[in-house]
C-alpha cells in the first residue's frame, strides 16, 4: 500500500502559500504598482508645470526689469535701477537680480540678505552668456542629490534677457536668478504624498482583498472539514455557501459524495447480507482460505455435507482436514485442487478427488477453485464444491449401458454380414450351378424346369437384397458414399437396364437432363442408381404402352453443393389418392392385387425413401389415376471440383465380346475362396474364357502361394472376404507388404453389402470388388479392366454392314428353335447376341425378356420383327 | 439757552475779535519754501509734521509751498514770494542780497562738501584729478557741487570735465562703477550710504566747512513772529518727538545762525560764477 506523498513547500516561497495572502498580495501589489505609476506620472507634471511657471516667472521679470531699466542704463541713472531692482526684490522668487551695461559691468546688484532686498556693489560680475540658447538653464544643484528622488534636485533658475532699445543695439543685460526651493519642495511634497498615499492604498487593498476573501476561505476551510469527516460518517449533509457558485458546487459535490457513500455503504451492506444469504441457501458447499490455507468462511451446505461445522473449521487448514481422514494426516499438495489454483493463479476444476467427512466416510466431489487475486497478489482462495456420488453412480450406469448398446450394434452388424454372407452364398451357387446347367445338353423339360429354378432364385435374390438392404438401412448401417461419376454413365446404365426391361412393350423412353447439371457430380452414385432403377422398373412394370420419362434438375446450386430432382414419369395405371398415401411405407405396394399382378417385395420405394432421406433427399409422387405416374426424389451432391478418392465405380456391364476375352486368355488367375461350390463355379467361368486358375482355400494360404511364386506369375487375384485362418483383409495387407506385389491387382469378392467393408478393402490395398453373386456379367468386364491382355485384341471389323449370311442362319436355326419351344434357344441367343442386337436392339431386348419368360409365342414374334427390320 | 452756553458763544465771539485786532492773527499763514532737492511728496512727509507742531506752539499758521525745480525755486525766493525758505547757503546769500531775506536756523553741523574716488583707485591726490570726468549731483547743489567746483577750480586750479547725475546716490554709485574718475558728495550723504558701498570709496578732498542749510526768513514777516518760530524750532531739541521731527527734516541740531558771522565770508567766494543755470 502507497501512502500519499507529501507536498514539500520550497524553500524560498516566491509566492505564499497561503490562498489569503497569495491573493491579497497580488492584487495589492498590482493596485500599488497602478497607483505608483500614476503618482509618478502625476509628479512629473506637476513639476513640470511648476517648473515652467517659475519660468515663465523668470522671464516676465526679467523683462520688465529689461524694459524699465532701458532709460536709467541710458543716463548711467544707476540709483534708479538700484531702486527699481530692490522694489522687484519684493517678488518672492527672485533670489538674485542683476544688471549689466552693454560692457557687462554690473550697474544693479540686488539679492537678499536675511530676508530683506539687499544691493550689492562691487561683486564680482559673472560672465555674460555667449549664446542665445543658454539664456535659461539651471544651476547644479549644490544641496546634493536625493537618491531617493526621482528628479535631480534643481538648483536655482538663471534667466537671462537682453536690454536692448528696440533697434537691436543691446544696452546690456538683466539676469535673475531665481529659486527653485518652492519646486523642489513640491516635488519632495508630491512624492512624499505619493509613498505615504501608496502605503495607505497598499494597506487599504490588502484589508479590502482580505476582507472580500476572508468569508469564502473560511468556507472553504469548512468544505476542508466536512471532507475530512467524510472518511468516517457518511450520509451527512451540510449547508452551502451561496454567495461563491464555485464553493457552492464544491460544497454540493462534497453532499453528493457524502450521500452516493452512504447509498454505497448500504448496498455493500446489502450486497454482503446477500452474499451470506445466498452462501448459505446454497445447494452447494462454499468455503473460503486465506493465503495460508486457513478456512476463513464456510457455508451451511458445507457444514452438512462435510459434517464439521463453522466454528470448528473457521481458522484451521481446512485442506488437510478435507483430504485426509485424520486432520492431522498428510495428504499432497499439489492434489488438492485449491493449492494447485492458487499457485497457478486462476480457476482450476476438479472432479476426481473425494473429501472426507468428520465420520472419517469419504465421497466423491466436484470442486471449482479459484483464487482471490488482488493487483495480481494471491490473497487466498474460494472453494465451491459437490458430492457427486450420485453423479458418479451415474455415470458407471451409463458405461455399462453404453458398452452394452455397442456390443449390441456390434452384434447386429455382425449378424448383418454374416446373414449377407450365409444367405448369399448358397444364392450364389444356385443361380450359378442354375446357369451352368442350362448351359449343358438338357430336354426341353429339363431346361425349363431348371429356368423356373434360375428364374425363381433370382426372384429370391432380389428379395433377399431388398430384405438386407432395408436391414441395413433400419440398422442406420449404409453409409452415404462421396465419388466422383460421370452423369453420362449413370444415363447409359439406366438406359441399358431399361431396355433390358421393356422389351417387348411399346414404351418409349427419353432421359431429360437440365442444361444446368454439370456433367461431373460426387455423389452416391450406387444408391442413386438403385432409386432411379427402382422407379423406371416400376414404371415399366404398371405401364402398358406410351412413355416413360427420366427427368433430371437443378433444385439449388450452392458452392460446392447442388441437389438434384430426379423424376420418373410414365403414362401408367396411374395411383388413386388412397394409393398414393399409403405409398413408400414398408411392405406396401398400391394394393396386394397389384403383387399378385406384377409381381415385387413391396421394399422397393421404402428402400428408395430411406435412401434419399440418407442423402439428405425426398421422395414423392404425383399421380392421377388412370393417368399416369411421376415419381421422383431430390438428393445432394456436390459438383466435382478436385479429384476425390474415387472408390472404384462398379462399372456397367459392357457387352464382352468373345473377341476381347480372347486377349486376357491363358492368364494365370489366383481365386483365393474357401467355398467348395463356389470354388467350383469360379473356376467354371474363369476356364471358360481359357485362363488358368490356382486355388487356395483361405488368405494364408494365398499369401504364402504368392510369396513362394515367382513375380508376376500372376496376373489377378479374387479374394474373397470372410475364410477362415486369414480373412481377405488381412491376407491382402500381408500382400501388399512385399513391394513386388504392390501392383498385383486383387479384387475383393464380397458378399457382404456393407459399405464399412468395401472402406476397409481399399484401406487394406484390394484394387476393385466383386459384389457376390458373382455372374460372367459382373466377372468378365472386371478381368478384362484389370488383366493386361495376353493376345492382342482382334479388333473385329466393326462394320455397319450386317453378315446377312450368318443372319440368315443364325435366324433360321433360332426360329427352328423357337417354335419348338426348345430352353436351346436362350443360349443360342446368348451366343449370337451382340450380331442380334446390333440389328435391333429393341427388338432383340423384347427377345431375350420374352426367353427369359418363357413365353415363346412373344419370343418368336420378336424374333420376326427382329429378322425383318434388316 | 443755558447761561453756561450762552458764556461759551461769547467767549468764543470774544477770541474771534481778539484774534482780529492781532495783526498776525489776521495774516495769511506764512508759506514755507524748501529746496526741491527732493520730491514734493518726500520734503511734504518731512517738514508738515514739523510745521504742524510749531504752529501748535506758536500759534502761527504754515504753508508749504512746492517748487517743481530748483531753478524755479530760485526765482521764486530771488521774487520773494515765500515768507520762509529753506535754503542752501549760496541760495541764502543771494536771496539776502536781493530780498534781504534773513537766516533764522540751520544745523549746528557745519557743511563739508567732499571728493570721492573708488577706493582702490590710483588717484591719490586732487592733482591727479586733472582733465578727468568728475560726477557731480546737481549742477547747484552747495557743498557737492558749487563749493566744490570753485574750489577745484579757484584753489586747486584744475581743469575738469564735471557730470551732473542728479543726485548724491549716484555720484558715488558712478564713481564706484569706475564712469568717473571722482564724485563730489557731502559728508551727510556719505555717511549715510551702505557700508559696503562706502567701503567702496576714498574721500579724497573736501571743502572747508560752512553754515549748513538755513532756515531764512523774508523781513515782512514781523519780528515777533520771527522770534516766535525760532524758539519754537530750537524747542523741538528738548524732546524725543521733537528731534524726530528734526531728524526728519535734516536739521538735526538747529542753532541760530547770523548772516554776517556765518554767511558774509562766502560772499567772497565768487560762487555766482560757478552756478550752472538750466
Amino acid at each position: 500500500m502507497t501512502r500519499p506523498s507529501r507536498l514539500r513547500l520550497p524553500h524560498l516561497p516566491l509566492l505564499p502559500h497561503h490562498l489569503q495572502w497569495r491573493l491579497s498580495l497580488p492584487i495589492a501589489l498590482v493596485v500599488c504598482l497602478a497607483f505608483f505609476a500614476y503618482g509618478l506620472y502625476a509628479a512629473r507634471e506637476q513639476s513640470k508645470l511648476a517648473e515652467a511657471l517659475l519660468r515663465s516667472q523668470g522671464e516676465g521679470l526679467a523683462k520688465s526689469i529689461a524694459i524699465a531699466s532701458i532709460d536709467a542704463l541710458l543716463t548711467r541713472d544707476i540709483e534708479t535701477i538700484e531702486q527699481l531692482l530692490l522694489r522687484e526684490m519684493q517678488n518672492q522668487r527672485a533670489l538674485t537680480i542683476q544688471v549689466f551695461d552693454g560692457q557687462g559691468n554690473l550697474v544693479g546688484d540686488v539679492d537678499r540678505v536675511n530676508g530683506e532686498p539687499t544691493s550689492h556693489y562691487a561683486r564680482p560680475a559673472p560672465p555674460l552668456p555667449t549664446s542665445l540658447h543658454e539664456l535659461i538653464f539651471y544651476t547644479p544643484d549644490t544641496h546634493g542629490i536625493h537618491a531617493w528622488h526621482p528628479h535631480t534636485v534643481r538648483g536655482d533658475l538663471i534667466v537671462w534677457e537682453p536690454i536692448d532699445n528696440g533697434i537691436g543695439v543691446s544696452l546690456g543685460w538683466v539676469r535673475a536668478t531665481l529659486d527653485t526651493g518652492p519646486v523642489n519642495q513640491t516635488h519632495d511634497l508630491i512624492w512624499r504624498n505619493n509613498l505615504f498615499l501608496l502605503l495607505l492604498v497598499l494597506l487599504t487593498a490588502l484589508l479590502a482583498v482580505y476582507l472580500f476573501v476572508r468569508r469564502p476561505l473560511k468556507e472553504l476551510d469548512r468544505a476542508r472539514i466536512f471532507a475530512r469527516t467524510l472518511s468516517h460518517s457518511w450520509g451527512m449533509q451540510t449547508p452551502g455557501y451561496p454567495e461563491i457558485i464555485e464553493i457552492n458546487q464544491l460544497f454540493e459535490a462534497l453532499n453528493l459524495v457524502s450521500s452516493s457513500l452512504a447509498q454505497q455503504e448500504k448496498a455493500l451492506r446489502e450486497g454482503r447480507h446477500f452474499l451470506a444469504e445466498l452462501a448459505e441457501t446454497l445447494g452447494e458447499g462454499v468455503y473460503a482460505t486465506d493465503r495460508e490455507g486457513r478456512c476463513t468462511f464456510m457455508n451451511r451446505e458445507a457444514e452438512r455435507l462435510i459434517g464439521w461445522s463453522r466454528q470448528e473449521m473457521v481458522g484451521q487448514p481446512i485442506c488437510s482436514w478435507l483430504h485426509t481422514r485424520h486432520p492431522e494426516g498428510q495428504f499432497a499438495e499439489h492434489s488438492c485442487p485449491r493449492t494447485m489454483a492458487m499457485s497457478q493463479k486462476q480457476l482450476l476444476r476438479d472432479d476426481d478427488t473425494a473429501y472426507f467427512r468428520k465420520d472419517g466416510s469419504r465421497f466423491p466431489v466436484a470442486i471449482i477453485a479459484n483464487p482471490l487475486l488482488e493487483n495480481g497478489e494471491v490473497k487466498g482462495a474460494v472453494v465451491v464444491f459437490q458430492d457427486i456420488s450420485n453423479r458418479k453412480q451415474a455415470e458407471a450406469t451409463l458405461r455399462s449401458a453404453r458398452d452394452a448398446a455397442e456390443a449390441s450394434s456390434r452384434a447386429k452388424s455382425d449378424f448383418l454380414a454374416n446373414m449377407s454372407h450365409e444367405i448369399r452364398t448358397p444364392m450364389n451357387a444356385i443361380i450359378g450351378m442354375a446357369h451352368l446347367a442350362l448351359g449343358t445338353q438338357l430336354n426341353p423339360r429339363q431346361q425349363d424346369y431348371l429356368k423356373k429354378i434360375q428364374t425363381s432364385a433370382q426372384h429370391l435374390l432380389s428379395i433377399i437384397n431388398d430384405v438386407l438392404d432395408f436391414s441395413k438401412l433400419e440398422a442406420g448401417k449404409s453409409v452415404v458414399e462421396r465419388m466422383e461419376f460421370e452423369l453420362a454413365t449413370l444415363l447409359e446404365e439406366i438406359a441399358s437396364l431399361y431396355s433390358d426391361k421393356s422389351a417387348g412393350k411399346p414404351i418409349t423412353f427419353s432421359i431429360h437432363v437440365d442444361p444446368d447439371v454439370p456433367p461431373r457430380l460426387v455423389g452416391d452414385y450406387l444408391k442413386i442408381k438403385q432409386i432411379i432403377f427402382n422407379y423406371v422398373a416400376n414404371a415399366i412394370k404398371f405401364t402398358e404402352q406410351g412413355e416413360i420419362d427420366l427427368l433430371i434438375s437443378v433444385i439449388a446450386h450452392e458452392r460446392g453443393e447442388i441437389q438434384l430432382k430426379f423424376a420418373v414419369r410414365d403414362t401408367g395405371i396411374g395411383l388413386t389418392e388412397q394409393q398414393r398415401k399409403q405409398l413408400f411405407q414398408s411392405f406396401h405396394q398400391a394394393d396386394s392385387s397389384t403383387s399378385r399382378r406384377y409381381g415385387g417385395t413391396g421394399l422397393g420405394l421404402a428402400i428408395s425413401k430411406r435412401l434419399a432421406e440418407l442423402m439428405a433427399g425426398m421422395v414423392g409422387v404425383e399421380s392421377r389415376y388412370g393417368a399416369g405416374s411421376t415419381f421422383w426424389f431430390t438428393a445432394r451432391l456436390e459438383t466435382a471440383s478436385t479429384k476425390t478418392a474415387a472408390l472404384v465405380v462398379e462399372s456397367p456391364h459392357p457387352e464382352v465380346s468373345e473377341a476381347q476375352l480372347a486377349t486376357i486368355a491363358g492368364a494365370h488367375i489366383l481365386l483365393v475362396e474357401d467355398n467348395p461350390l463356389n470354388q467350383e463355379m469360379m473356376r467354371i467361368f474363369l476356364e471358360q474364357i481359357g485362363c488358368r486358375v490356382d486355388l487356395a482355400e483361405n488368405g494364408k494360404v494365398a499369401v504364402n502361394t504368392l510369396l513362394e511364386a515367382p513375380v508376376g506369375s500372376y496376373a489377378l487375384v479374387l479374394m474373397d472376404m470372410q475364410m477362415p485362418v486369414m480373412d481377405g483383409i488381412d491376407a491382402c495387407i500381408l500382400i501388399r507388404q512385399r513391394s513386388e506385389l504392390a501392383d498385383l491387382p486383387i479384387v475383393a469378392m464380397t458378399a457382404n453389402a456393407i459399405d464399412e467393408e468395401r472402406q476397409r478393402c481399399l484401406i487394406a490395398g484390394m484394387n476393385d470388388f466383386l459384389p457376390k453373386p458373382i455372374t460372367p456379367d459382373t466377372l468378365y468386364p472386371l478381368l478384362l479392366h484389370w488383366i493386361p491382355p495376353t493376345v492382342p485384341e482382334r479388333v473385329p471389323p466393326t462394320t455397319p454392314q450386317v453378315d446377312r449370311e450368318q443372319l440368315a442362319r443364325v435366324g433360321e436355326e433360332l426360329t427352328q428353335l423357337i417354335s419348338n419351344s426348345e430352353l436351346k434357344a436362350i443360349h443360342m441367343l446368348e451366343l449370337h447376341a451382340e450380331l442380334l442386337r446390333a440389328i435391333a436392339p429393341e427388338h432383340y431386348q423384347e427377345l431375350k425378356a420374352a426367353l427369359d419368360d418363357i413365353d415363346f409365342d412373344t419370343a418368336l414374334s420378336a424374333l420376326g420383327k427382329l429378322l425383318h427390320s434388316v | 439757552m443755558s447761561l453756561h452756553r450762552a458764556v461759551r458763544h461769547i467767549r468764543y465771539l470774544l477770541a474771534l475779535l481778539l484774534s482780529l485786532l492781532v495783526p498776525s492773527a489776521w495774516a495769511a499763514p506764512y508759506t514755507v519754501a524748501l529746496v526741491p532737492q527732493f520730491k514734493a511728496r518726500q520734503l511734504q512727509a518731512e517738514w508738515r509734521p514739523l510745521l504742524d507742531r510749531i504752529s501748535a506752539e506758536t500759534g502761527l499758521e504754515f504753508k508749504l509751498r512746492f517748487y517743481s525745480s530748483i531753478p524755479e525755486f530760485e526765482s521764486g525766493f530771488l521774487a520773494g514770494e515765500p515768507d520762509f525758505a529753506f535754503m542752501n547757503p549760496y541760495h541764502a546769500v543771494m536771496a539776502h542780497k536781493k530780498q534781504g531775506y534773513i537766516p533764522l536756523l540751520s544745523n549746528a553741523q557745519p557743511l563739508t562738501g567732499i571728493l570721492v574716488v573708488a577706493a582702490n583707485s590710483a588717484i591719490h591726490s586732487v592733482e591727479d584729478l586733472n582733465e578727468r570726468r568728475i560726477a557731480f549731483p546737481a549742477p547747484n547743489a552747495f557743498g557737492a557741487s558749487l563749493y566744490m567746483r570753485a574750489l577745484l577750480i579757484e584753489k586747486e586750479r584744475l581743469i575738469i570735465h564735471p557730470q551732473y547725475v542728479s543726485t548724491h546716490a549716484n555720484v558715488y554709485r558712478q564713481v564706484l562703477l569706475g564712469d568717473v574718475a571722482a564724485g563730489g558728495g557731502v559728508n551727510q550723504t556719505f555717511a549715510d550710504l551702505p557700508d559696503s558701498l562706502r567701503a567702496g570709496l576714498r574721500i579724497l578732498y573736501e571743502t572747508p566747512p560752512s553754515a549748513s542749510h538755513p532756515i531764512a526768513v523774508h523781513p515782512r514777516v514781523p519780528e515777533a513772529d520771527r522770534r516766535l518760530f525760532s524758539e519754537a524750532f530750537l524747542k523741538l531739541g528738548q524732546d524725543e518727538a521733537g528731534r524726530a521731527l528734526l531728524k526728519d527734516a535734516r536739521i538735526p541740531k538747529p542753532v541760530a545762525v547770523d548772516y554776517e558771522h556765518d554767511y558774509r565770508p562766502l560772499e567772497s567766494l565768487k560762487l555766482e560764477r560757478y552756478v550752472v543755470l538750466e
